[in-house]
Protein backbone atom coordinates (compact mmCIF):
# COMPACT_ATOMS: atom_id res chain seq x y z
CA UNK A 1 0.00 0.00 0.00
CA UNK A 2 2.00 3.13 -1.07
CA UNK A 3 1.41 6.12 0.81
CA UNK A 4 2.83 9.51 1.54
CA UNK A 5 2.40 11.79 4.05
CA UNK A 6 0.84 15.43 3.17
CA UNK A 7 1.14 17.79 5.62
CA UNK A 8 -0.17 21.64 6.12
CA UNK A 9 0.50 24.30 8.73
CA UNK A 10 -2.43 26.34 10.55
CA UNK A 11 -2.47 29.60 11.49
CA UNK A 12 -4.70 32.81 12.05
CA UNK A 13 -4.29 36.20 10.62
CA UNK A 14 -2.37 37.37 12.71
CA UNK A 15 0.37 34.23 12.49
CA UNK A 16 -0.33 32.28 15.31
CA UNK A 17 -0.55 28.07 14.76
CA UNK A 18 -3.67 26.79 15.28
CA UNK A 19 -3.43 24.01 18.06
CA UNK A 20 -6.22 21.27 17.94
CA UNK A 21 -7.81 22.69 14.64
CA UNK A 22 -10.48 19.16 13.28
CA UNK A 23 -8.93 18.22 10.13
CA UNK A 24 -11.14 15.89 7.62
CA UNK A 25 -10.06 14.07 4.63
CA UNK A 26 -11.77 12.45 2.09
CA UNK A 27 -11.59 11.16 -1.65
CA UNK A 28 -13.86 12.97 -4.46
CA UNK A 29 -16.31 12.00 -5.84
CA UNK A 30 -16.60 8.58 -3.96
CA UNK A 31 -15.59 5.26 -2.55
CA UNK A 32 -12.40 4.01 -4.39
CA UNK A 33 -9.79 1.01 -4.10
CA UNK A 34 -6.15 0.60 -4.02
CA UNK A 35 -4.90 -0.83 -7.09
CA UNK A 36 -2.44 -3.16 -5.41
CA UNK A 37 -4.24 -5.27 -3.79
CA UNK A 38 -7.89 -4.09 -4.50
CA UNK A 39 -9.13 -2.92 -0.46
CA UNK A 40 -11.11 -0.06 -0.30
CA UNK A 41 -9.95 3.21 0.99
CA UNK A 42 -11.45 4.63 4.02
CA UNK A 43 -14.22 6.89 2.74
CA UNK A 44 -12.68 9.79 5.35
CA UNK A 45 -9.99 10.54 8.04
CA UNK A 46 -9.69 13.00 10.76
CA UNK A 47 -6.93 14.20 13.02
CA UNK A 48 -5.96 17.08 14.81
CA UNK A 49 -3.26 20.17 14.26
CA UNK A 50 -0.72 19.66 16.44
CA UNK A 51 0.67 22.59 19.30
CA UNK A 52 2.31 24.14 16.14
CA UNK A 53 -0.85 23.95 13.87
CA UNK A 54 0.71 21.13 11.84
CA UNK A 55 -1.10 18.41 10.83
CA UNK A 56 0.31 15.12 8.60
CA UNK A 57 -1.18 12.26 7.52
CA UNK A 58 -0.01 9.24 5.29
CA UNK A 59 -2.14 8.99 2.53
CA UNK A 60 -2.89 6.25 -0.39
CA UNK A 61 -0.64 7.65 -3.00
CA UNK A 62 -3.70 8.91 -5.95
CA UNK A 63 -1.24 6.91 -8.62
CA UNK A 64 -2.58 3.70 -6.82
CA UNK A 65 -6.64 4.70 -6.45
CA UNK A 66 -8.91 2.54 -8.79
CA UNK A 67 -10.71 5.18 -10.46
CA UNK A 68 -8.36 7.25 -10.89
CA UNK A 69 -9.70 10.49 -11.27
CA UNK A 70 -10.14 10.51 -7.78
CA UNK A 71 -8.46 13.39 -5.67
CA UNK A 72 -8.55 14.30 -2.11
CA UNK A 73 -10.41 16.74 -0.34
CA UNK A 74 -8.89 18.12 2.74
CA UNK A 75 -11.39 20.92 5.65
CA UNK A 76 -9.50 22.29 7.82
CA UNK A 77 -11.81 23.35 10.20
CA UNK A 78 -10.86 26.57 11.96
CA UNK A 79 -13.46 28.68 13.73
CA UNK A 80 -15.10 31.51 12.27
CA UNK A 81 -13.06 33.59 14.81
CA UNK A 82 -9.66 32.35 13.76
CA UNK A 83 -10.76 32.43 10.13
CA UNK A 84 -13.38 30.36 9.36
CA UNK A 85 -12.98 26.69 8.11
CA UNK A 86 -10.45 25.97 4.85
CA UNK A 87 -10.98 23.59 1.67
CA UNK A 88 -8.28 22.13 -0.70
CA UNK A 89 -8.43 19.52 -3.24
CA UNK A 90 -5.27 17.99 -3.92
CA UNK A 91 -3.49 14.38 -5.40
CA UNK A 92 -0.91 12.48 -3.44
CA UNK A 93 2.32 11.97 -5.21
CA UNK A 94 4.98 9.47 -4.66
CA UNK A 95 7.04 11.46 -1.97
CA UNK A 96 5.72 13.15 1.49
CA UNK A 97 4.61 16.36 0.34
CA UNK A 98 3.75 20.17 1.51
CA UNK A 99 -0.12 20.49 0.81
CA UNK A 100 0.62 23.42 -0.95
CA UNK A 101 2.98 21.43 -3.46
CA UNK A 102 -0.30 18.65 -4.71
CA UNK A 103 -3.00 21.21 -4.59
CA UNK A 104 -5.17 20.82 -7.73
CA UNK A 105 -7.81 22.79 -9.27
CA UNK A 106 -11.13 20.75 -10.16
CA UNK A 107 -13.27 21.71 -12.88
CA UNK A 108 -16.89 20.93 -13.80
CA UNK A 109 -14.86 20.43 -17.22
CA UNK A 110 -12.45 18.13 -15.68
CA UNK A 111 -14.78 15.55 -14.42
CA UNK A 112 -16.35 15.18 -17.81
CA UNK A 113 -13.47 15.61 -20.75
CA UNK A 114 -10.43 13.46 -19.65
CA UNK A 115 -8.94 10.54 -21.66
CA UNK A 116 -9.06 6.73 -20.89
CA UNK A 117 -5.57 5.68 -20.73
CA UNK A 118 -5.56 2.21 -22.99
CA UNK A 119 -3.14 0.60 -25.54
CA UNK A 120 -4.15 0.29 -29.36
CA UNK A 121 -4.71 -3.40 -28.69
CA UNK A 122 -7.49 -2.81 -25.68
CA UNK A 123 -9.59 0.45 -26.82
CA UNK A 124 -13.16 0.41 -25.28
CA UNK A 125 -15.16 -2.39 -26.52
CA UNK A 126 -18.51 -0.52 -26.24
CA UNK A 127 -17.60 3.02 -26.84
CA UNK A 128 -20.07 6.16 -26.90
CA UNK A 129 -19.86 9.05 -29.13
CA UNK A 130 -17.34 11.44 -28.00
CA UNK A 131 -15.41 9.27 -25.51
CA UNK A 132 -11.36 10.08 -25.77
CA UNK A 133 -8.55 7.82 -25.08
CA UNK A 134 -4.83 8.34 -24.71
CA UNK A 135 -3.07 4.84 -26.08
CA UNK A 136 -0.11 4.64 -23.94
CA UNK A 137 1.99 2.46 -26.60
CA UNK A 138 1.48 4.63 -29.82
CA UNK A 139 0.94 8.24 -27.53
CA UNK A 140 -2.07 8.87 -29.84
CA UNK A 141 -5.47 10.81 -28.25
CA UNK A 142 -8.26 9.53 -30.30
CA UNK A 143 -12.25 10.13 -30.06
CA UNK A 144 -15.01 7.99 -31.20
CA UNK A 145 -17.19 9.09 -34.03
CA UNK A 146 -19.99 6.15 -33.78
CA UNK A 147 -19.56 3.19 -35.97
CA UNK A 148 -18.34 4.76 -39.39
CA UNK A 149 -15.95 7.00 -38.69
CA UNK A 150 -14.63 4.49 -35.28
CA UNK A 151 -11.38 6.56 -33.67
CA UNK A 152 -9.97 9.36 -35.23
CA UNK A 153 -8.05 12.54 -34.00
CA UNK A 154 -9.87 15.51 -32.97
CA UNK A 155 -11.75 16.17 -36.53
CA UNK A 156 -11.40 19.87 -36.20
CA UNK A 157 -7.44 19.99 -36.35
CA UNK A 158 -5.09 19.35 -39.15
CA UNK A 159 -3.71 16.03 -38.65
CA UNK A 160 -1.01 15.86 -40.69
CA UNK A 161 1.54 13.95 -43.30
CA UNK A 162 -0.70 10.81 -44.43
CA UNK A 163 1.75 9.85 -47.41
CA UNK A 164 4.40 10.45 -49.05
CA UNK A 165 6.56 9.74 -52.41
CA UNK A 166 9.87 10.50 -53.33
CA UNK A 167 13.15 9.55 -55.57
CA UNK A 168 16.28 9.92 -54.36
CA UNK A 169 18.31 7.42 -56.19
CA UNK A 170 18.73 8.38 -60.28
CA UNK A 171 16.75 10.97 -62.47
CA UNK A 172 13.26 9.72 -64.11
CA UNK A 173 13.70 10.33 -67.57
CA UNK A 174 11.16 9.72 -70.21
CA UNK A 175 10.92 11.10 -74.38
CA UNK A 176 7.17 9.78 -74.07
CA UNK A 177 4.91 12.53 -76.77
CA UNK A 178 1.99 11.57 -74.11
CA UNK A 179 1.22 11.38 -70.60
CA UNK A 180 3.33 8.56 -68.63
CA UNK A 181 3.67 8.05 -65.15
CA UNK A 182 7.01 9.95 -63.05
CA UNK A 183 8.39 6.89 -61.77
CA UNK A 184 8.72 6.72 -57.60
CA UNK A 185 6.29 9.32 -57.80
CA UNK A 186 3.11 7.89 -59.07
CA UNK A 187 1.11 5.79 -56.79
CA UNK A 188 -2.57 4.90 -57.79
CA UNK A 189 -3.39 3.35 -54.33
CA UNK A 190 -1.19 5.61 -52.34
CA UNK A 191 -3.83 5.99 -49.31
CA UNK A 192 -7.33 5.57 -48.29
CA UNK A 193 -8.72 8.93 -47.46
CA UNK A 194 -12.07 9.94 -45.08
CA UNK A 195 -14.91 11.40 -46.47
CA UNK A 196 -15.23 15.02 -45.21
CA UNK A 197 -11.51 15.24 -44.70
CA UNK A 198 -9.18 17.91 -46.80
CA UNK A 199 -6.10 17.00 -48.27
CA UNK A 200 -2.93 18.86 -49.59
CA UNK A 201 -0.46 17.49 -52.59
CA UNK A 202 2.39 18.87 -52.73
CA UNK A 203 5.38 18.35 -55.24
CA UNK A 204 9.26 19.19 -54.56
CA UNK A 205 10.98 18.69 -57.40
CA UNK A 206 13.68 19.92 -60.31
CA UNK A 207 12.39 19.70 -64.16
CA UNK A 208 14.73 19.82 -67.28
CA UNK A 209 14.56 19.70 -70.96
CA UNK A 210 16.57 18.57 -73.73
CA UNK A 211 15.12 19.57 -77.02
CA UNK A 212 14.01 22.16 -79.16
CA UNK A 213 13.08 25.65 -77.77
CA UNK A 214 9.99 26.01 -78.02
CA UNK A 215 8.80 23.09 -76.98
CA UNK A 216 6.10 22.82 -74.14
CA UNK A 217 6.34 20.52 -71.49
CA UNK A 218 3.32 19.35 -69.55
CA UNK A 219 3.28 17.98 -66.29
CA UNK A 220 0.14 17.35 -63.88
CA UNK A 221 -0.97 15.70 -60.24
CA UNK A 222 -3.49 13.08 -61.69
CA UNK A 223 -5.86 10.71 -59.74
CA UNK A 224 -5.87 7.09 -59.94
CA UNK A 225 -7.50 6.54 -63.56
CA UNK A 226 -4.50 8.37 -64.94
CA UNK A 227 -6.84 10.74 -66.82
CA UNK A 228 -8.44 12.60 -64.34
CA UNK A 229 -6.48 15.77 -63.18
CA UNK A 230 -5.42 17.30 -59.51
CA UNK A 231 -3.68 19.91 -60.64
CA UNK A 232 -1.28 20.55 -63.85
CA UNK A 233 1.54 22.98 -65.15
CA UNK A 234 2.92 23.37 -68.63
CA UNK A 235 6.28 24.95 -69.17
CA UNK A 236 7.48 26.87 -72.03
CA UNK A 237 10.73 26.08 -73.16
CA UNK A 238 13.19 28.56 -73.97
CA UNK A 239 16.83 26.96 -74.56
CA UNK A 240 17.60 23.49 -75.96
CA UNK A 241 19.17 22.58 -73.36
CA UNK A 242 20.66 23.05 -70.05
CA UNK A 243 17.40 23.73 -68.82
CA UNK A 244 16.53 23.46 -65.04
CA UNK A 245 12.95 24.57 -63.67
CA UNK A 246 11.71 24.59 -60.00
CA UNK A 247 8.49 22.55 -59.44
CA UNK A 248 6.37 23.37 -56.55
CA UNK A 249 2.54 23.35 -56.77
CA UNK A 250 -0.20 22.36 -54.61
CA UNK A 251 -3.70 21.00 -55.23
CA UNK A 252 -6.45 20.67 -52.15
CA UNK A 253 -8.87 18.23 -52.40
CA UNK A 254 -11.77 16.39 -50.41
CA UNK A 255 -11.85 12.74 -51.20
CA UNK A 256 -12.98 9.55 -49.69
CA UNK A 257 -11.72 6.05 -50.09
CA UNK A 258 -8.81 4.58 -51.50
CA UNK A 259 -6.89 7.40 -53.92
CA UNK A 260 -3.96 7.55 -55.63
CA UNK A 261 -1.50 10.38 -56.67
CA UNK A 262 0.18 10.64 -60.21
CA UNK A 263 2.87 13.01 -61.25
CA UNK A 264 3.09 12.52 -65.18
CA UNK A 265 4.76 14.17 -67.54
CA UNK A 266 5.10 14.71 -71.67
CA UNK A 267 6.22 16.64 -74.39
CA UNK A 268 4.65 16.54 -77.56
CA UNK A 269 6.94 18.24 -79.73
CA UNK A 270 10.13 15.38 -78.39
CA UNK A 271 13.20 15.72 -76.45
CA UNK A 272 13.95 14.80 -73.06
CA UNK A 273 12.47 15.09 -69.58
CA UNK A 274 14.23 14.54 -66.80
CA UNK A 275 13.11 14.65 -63.52
CA UNK A 276 16.34 15.27 -61.13
CA UNK A 277 16.67 13.33 -58.34
CA UNK A 278 19.70 11.66 -55.98
CA UNK A 279 20.22 11.38 -52.68
CA UNK A 280 20.98 15.12 -51.94
CA UNK A 281 18.59 16.28 -54.56
CA UNK A 282 15.68 14.08 -53.87
CA UNK A 283 12.06 14.66 -55.42
CA UNK A 284 9.21 14.83 -53.34
CA UNK A 285 5.56 14.32 -53.69
CA UNK A 286 3.79 14.86 -50.37
CA UNK A 287 -0.45 14.84 -48.90
CA UNK A 288 -1.09 16.37 -46.03
CA UNK A 289 -4.55 16.19 -44.44
CA UNK A 290 -5.13 19.84 -43.49
CA UNK A 291 -8.33 19.40 -41.65
CA UNK A 292 -12.11 19.28 -42.53
CA UNK A 293 -14.25 20.31 -45.69
CA UNK A 294 -17.34 18.79 -43.66
CA UNK A 295 -18.63 17.86 -40.22
CA UNK A 296 -17.65 14.37 -39.75
CA UNK A 297 -20.28 11.70 -40.05
CA UNK A 298 -21.71 10.35 -36.90
CA UNK A 299 -23.76 7.59 -36.89
CA UNK B 1 -9.25 -2.65 -15.61
CA UNK B 2 -9.61 0.26 -17.43
CA UNK B 3 -8.20 3.41 -16.17
CA UNK B 4 -9.47 6.43 -16.01
CA UNK B 5 -7.48 9.51 -16.47
CA UNK B 6 -7.10 12.28 -13.28
CA UNK B 7 -8.94 15.31 -13.01
CA UNK B 8 -7.60 17.48 -16.18
CA UNK B 9 -7.25 20.30 -13.82
CA UNK B 10 -6.60 23.84 -15.17
CA UNK B 11 -2.73 24.84 -14.16
CA UNK B 12 -1.04 27.83 -14.75
CA UNK B 13 2.31 27.77 -16.24
CA UNK B 14 4.90 26.98 -13.68
CA UNK B 15 2.34 24.52 -11.83
CA UNK B 16 1.86 21.49 -13.62
CA UNK B 17 1.05 18.38 -11.30
CA UNK B 18 3.95 16.87 -9.40
CA UNK B 19 2.79 13.42 -10.07
CA UNK B 20 1.53 12.89 -13.27
CA UNK B 21 0.88 9.53 -15.05
CA UNK B 22 1.22 8.82 -18.95
CA UNK B 23 -2.26 10.03 -20.52
CA UNK B 24 -2.99 12.48 -18.19
CA UNK B 25 -4.45 15.56 -19.89
CA UNK B 26 -3.94 18.97 -18.35
CA UNK B 27 -5.17 22.96 -19.68
CA UNK B 28 -2.40 25.13 -19.33
CA UNK B 29 -4.11 28.85 -18.89
CA UNK B 30 -1.02 30.57 -19.03
CA UNK B 31 -0.64 29.59 -22.83
CA UNK B 32 -3.69 28.25 -23.49
CA UNK B 33 -1.85 24.90 -24.11
CA UNK B 34 -3.74 21.40 -24.29
CA UNK B 35 -0.93 18.59 -23.12
CA UNK B 36 -0.60 15.35 -22.27
CA UNK B 37 2.33 13.70 -19.97
CA UNK B 38 4.68 11.08 -22.01
CA UNK B 39 6.89 10.14 -19.01
CA UNK B 40 9.98 11.90 -17.95
CA UNK B 41 11.74 12.12 -21.01
CA UNK B 42 9.16 14.00 -23.41
CA UNK B 43 7.33 16.01 -20.48
CA UNK B 44 4.47 17.46 -21.12
CA UNK B 45 3.69 17.38 -25.41
CA UNK B 46 0.69 18.10 -27.63
CA UNK B 47 -1.21 15.32 -28.58
CA UNK B 48 1.52 12.51 -30.51
CA UNK B 49 -0.12 11.84 -33.51
CA UNK B 50 -1.10 15.34 -34.74
CA UNK B 51 1.37 17.79 -36.52
CA UNK B 52 2.13 20.49 -34.74
CA UNK B 53 3.08 23.24 -37.20
CA UNK B 54 5.60 25.72 -36.95
CA UNK B 55 8.70 25.34 -35.34
CA UNK B 56 11.07 27.76 -36.60
CA UNK B 57 12.45 30.16 -39.73
CA UNK B 58 14.64 32.70 -40.15
CA UNK B 59 14.14 35.15 -42.77
CA UNK B 60 17.13 37.73 -44.02
CA UNK B 61 16.12 41.13 -45.34
CA UNK B 62 19.66 41.41 -47.26
CA UNK B 63 20.81 40.27 -50.35
CA UNK B 64 23.50 38.16 -51.07
CA UNK B 65 26.65 37.67 -53.91
CA UNK B 66 27.53 34.36 -54.77
CA UNK B 67 31.40 33.04 -54.48
CA UNK B 68 32.72 30.99 -56.86
CA UNK B 69 33.73 28.08 -54.25
CA UNK B 70 30.80 27.35 -52.48
CA UNK B 71 29.94 28.90 -48.67
CA UNK B 72 27.42 30.11 -46.39
CA UNK B 73 24.90 32.46 -47.53
CA UNK B 74 26.04 34.68 -44.66
CA UNK B 75 23.54 34.24 -41.94
CA UNK B 76 20.70 31.92 -43.72
CA UNK B 77 21.57 29.05 -40.44
CA UNK B 78 19.00 27.91 -38.47
CA UNK B 79 19.21 25.56 -35.24
CA UNK B 80 16.52 23.90 -33.54
CA UNK B 81 15.33 20.97 -31.22
CA UNK B 82 14.17 17.73 -33.29
CA UNK B 83 12.79 15.09 -30.74
CA UNK B 84 13.05 11.10 -31.58
CA UNK B 85 10.47 10.15 -34.15
CA UNK B 86 8.76 13.06 -35.05
CA UNK B 87 8.86 14.02 -38.76
CA UNK B 88 10.48 17.37 -39.89
CA UNK B 89 9.47 19.30 -42.82
CA UNK B 90 12.82 21.82 -43.76
CA UNK B 91 12.03 24.39 -46.44
CA UNK B 92 14.85 26.94 -47.81
CA UNK B 93 13.59 29.67 -50.36
CA UNK B 94 15.84 31.67 -52.34
CA UNK B 95 14.99 34.18 -54.76
CA UNK B 96 17.56 33.96 -57.31
CA UNK B 97 18.97 36.18 -60.29
CA UNK B 98 22.13 36.51 -62.50
CA UNK B 99 23.90 39.14 -64.93
CA UNK B 100 24.23 38.11 -67.66
CA UNK B 101 21.75 35.30 -67.98
CA UNK B 102 23.95 32.09 -67.77
CA UNK B 103 24.47 28.85 -66.35
CA UNK B 104 25.95 27.44 -63.37
CA UNK B 105 24.88 28.53 -59.97
CA UNK B 106 24.50 26.04 -57.51
CA UNK B 107 22.10 26.22 -54.25
CA UNK B 108 22.30 23.87 -51.48
CA UNK B 109 20.83 23.41 -48.40
CA UNK B 110 22.66 21.54 -45.90
CA UNK B 111 23.42 20.73 -42.44
CA UNK B 112 25.64 21.61 -40.03
CA UNK B 113 28.65 20.07 -41.51
CA UNK B 114 27.87 21.02 -45.18
CA UNK B 115 26.65 17.90 -46.52
CA UNK B 116 24.16 18.96 -49.18
CA UNK B 117 20.54 17.61 -47.90
CA UNK B 118 19.04 19.39 -50.99
CA UNK B 119 20.49 21.15 -53.86
CA UNK B 120 19.94 22.29 -57.27
CA UNK B 121 22.01 23.84 -59.98
CA UNK B 122 20.53 26.81 -61.92
CA UNK B 123 20.59 26.82 -65.48
CA UNK B 124 19.19 28.71 -68.54
CA UNK B 125 19.66 30.78 -71.15
CA UNK B 126 17.13 32.90 -71.86
CA UNK B 127 15.15 35.23 -69.31
CA UNK B 128 13.77 32.52 -67.13
CA UNK B 129 16.49 33.05 -64.38
CA UNK B 130 15.45 36.78 -63.02
CA UNK B 131 14.10 36.92 -59.91
CA UNK B 132 13.36 33.35 -59.74
CA UNK B 133 11.97 31.49 -56.67
CA UNK B 134 13.58 28.01 -55.73
CA UNK B 135 12.57 26.37 -52.90
CA UNK B 136 14.70 23.41 -51.76
CA UNK B 137 12.67 20.65 -49.65
CA UNK B 138 13.89 18.07 -47.05
CA UNK B 139 11.92 15.90 -45.53
CA UNK B 140 13.77 14.72 -42.08
CA UNK B 141 12.74 11.68 -39.84
CA UNK B 142 14.29 12.44 -36.39
CA UNK B 143 15.94 9.46 -34.89
CA UNK B 144 17.54 11.10 -32.07
CA UNK B 145 16.21 13.90 -29.94
CA UNK B 146 18.79 16.91 -30.07
CA UNK B 147 19.97 19.94 -31.61
CA UNK B 148 20.12 20.04 -35.51
CA UNK B 149 20.92 22.58 -37.94
CA UNK B 150 20.56 23.58 -41.80
CA UNK B 151 22.59 26.27 -43.49
CA UNK B 152 22.10 27.87 -46.57
CA UNK B 153 25.23 27.59 -48.92
CA UNK B 154 26.06 28.63 -52.68
CA UNK B 155 28.62 28.35 -55.29
CA UNK B 156 29.08 29.70 -58.77
CA UNK B 157 30.97 28.37 -61.94
CA UNK B 158 31.61 31.71 -63.85
CA UNK B 159 33.55 33.87 -62.34
CA UNK B 160 32.53 37.20 -63.82
CA UNK B 161 28.79 36.79 -63.78
CA UNK B 162 26.83 38.78 -60.84
CA UNK B 163 24.84 36.20 -59.35
CA UNK B 164 22.06 37.49 -56.40
CA UNK B 165 20.10 35.93 -53.95
CA UNK B 166 17.41 37.51 -52.06
CA UNK B 167 16.10 39.85 -50.60
CA UNK B 168 13.96 37.55 -48.21
CA UNK B 169 16.15 34.05 -48.07
CA UNK B 170 14.51 31.86 -45.64
CA UNK B 171 14.56 28.42 -44.02
CA UNK B 172 11.60 27.23 -42.12
CA UNK B 173 10.59 24.04 -40.09
CA UNK B 174 7.99 22.43 -39.32
CA UNK B 175 6.82 19.60 -37.33
CA UNK B 176 4.86 17.48 -40.04
CA UNK B 177 3.83 14.87 -36.83
CA UNK B 178 4.65 11.42 -35.72
CA UNK B 179 7.08 8.94 -36.90
CA UNK B 180 6.82 6.11 -35.10
CA UNK B 181 5.76 5.92 -31.04
CA UNK B 182 6.69 8.22 -28.23
CA UNK B 183 10.27 7.31 -26.80
CA UNK B 184 8.76 7.65 -23.41
CA UNK B 185 12.71 6.30 -22.42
Amino acid sequence: MPTSVISNTIKDSAGTALANIPVVIDLVPGPAFRMDIGSEIEPAVITKTDANGLWSLALEESANIDPASSYYRVREMAPKAKGGARTWFFRVPVNDSLLHDCLIQPTVANAIIKPTVVTSTSRPATPYIGQMIFEADTGKVLWYYGSTLGWQYNWWLAWGEVANMSINAANFTTTSTTYVDVTGLSNASLFTAINGRRYLTTINAFLGYSGSTGATINTAIKKADGTSYYRDQSYLIQSASGWNMPMYYESRDAESGVVGRRLMVNNAAGGTITIYASATHPALLSVYDIGPSAAPVIT
Amino acid sequence: MTTIGAPTGVYRYGFYPTDPYIGMCIFDSTFGKVLYWYGPALGWQYAWNLEWGWVADIQLAGTFSVSLPEGDITGLTLSWAVMKNRKYLIQMNIRYSSQPESVGTSVYLTDGSNTHTNEITMSNGSSGNNAQEITLTERYLATFSGTITRKGRAAKSAPADTKTLGPDNSIRIYDEGPNGAPPYV
